[in-house]
């Protein structure tokens, strides 16, 4: 087996991103407590959190994205009463997303909350 | 265009970091964190059976919606991020809109991990667990 060893790759022009040949990383992950003082449990290029009301979050990156097109993956934890019900998410820019948790129509803070973006970084 | 064929990379200074140059050219980030370092692909009803998965060493059936998937590589803590969805459900309310959720009443472990899914929440009705066809989780975070 052979072994390449390099700390930085980059496309033969010097600038350019390599290709990952049938594969791609995710750009951002994140999952954080959505109670109380909320924060994160753990992530990749994510910088900050916001709470902006019961249920609501606005996740941001460090390392922007290039556009406002990326793919937002979101998930919850359960919910004691109610068994975890749905996340949703939307872009808000290139370095923010908004989160939100339902329970029975309406907006729930919930324990676990946890997201992935994928697309192309600025 | 070049191209390198190898079978492996390890970062030179520090093995388990590769550095890759975003698409804009503005940053580079580091590779190993952007991967996801389990998922799997399974049905969860009857005898349940993954259809795919990575980093997958066997999947327990722990009850209605309930799960415990076990690592062949661990993680180097609890806190990986997890997410996931489920579909294939043929509930007359709720149509095929699943959830699933890490269960953390249950600690998640370094090399295993509880999941339940289940049905979401309609305006009459609480979510409740279920089992679900397709049934779908992925994490992501530092492998030991």
């Amino acid at each position: 087996m052979s072994t390449l060893k390099a700390d930085t790759i980059v496309a033969s022009d010097g600038t350019s991103p390599v290709t990952l040949t049938k594969q791609s990383a995710a750009k951002a992950w994140n999952s954080f407590n959505g109670t109380g003082t909320i924060a994160f449990i753990n992530s990749f290029n994510g910088s900050s959190l916001v709470d902006s009301g019961t249920g609501e979050y606005d996740v941001n990156i460090t390392n922007a994205m290039d556009s406002i097109n990326y793919s937002i993956l979101a998930s919850n934890g359960l919910h004691t009463a109610h068994n975890a019900a749905n996340t949703n998410c939307f872009q808000n820019t290139s370095s923010q997303y908004s989160t939100v948790h339902w329970e029975n129509n309406g907006r729930q803070d919930i324990t676990y909350m946890s997201g992935q973006i994928h697309g192309d970084l600025a | 265009m070049s191209e390198i064929i190898t079978d492996k990379l390890t970062g030179k200074t520090s093995a388990g970091d590769v550095d890759v140059t975003s698409e804009g050219g503005a940053v580079t980030m580091q590779l190993q964190q952007g991967l996801a370092k389990a998922w799997v692909n399974f049905n969860g009803t009857g005898t349940i059976a993954a259809r795919d998965s990575l980093n997958l060493a066997s999947l327990s059936d722990m009850g209605t919606g309930d799960y415990n998937l076990s690592f062949s590589n661990s993680f180097s803590a609890a806190t990986y991020m997890v997410s996931g969805s489920a579909s294939g459900n043929a509930d007359s309310i709720r149509g095929y809109t699943g959830f699933m959720a890490a269960d953390h009443s249950n600690a998640p472990a370094t090399g295993s991990l509880r999941v339940k899914f289940g049905l979401g929440s309609t305006g009459s009705a609480n979510g409740q667990l279920y089992d679900s066809v397709y049934s779908m989780a992925g994490t992501h975070g530092d492998l030991a």
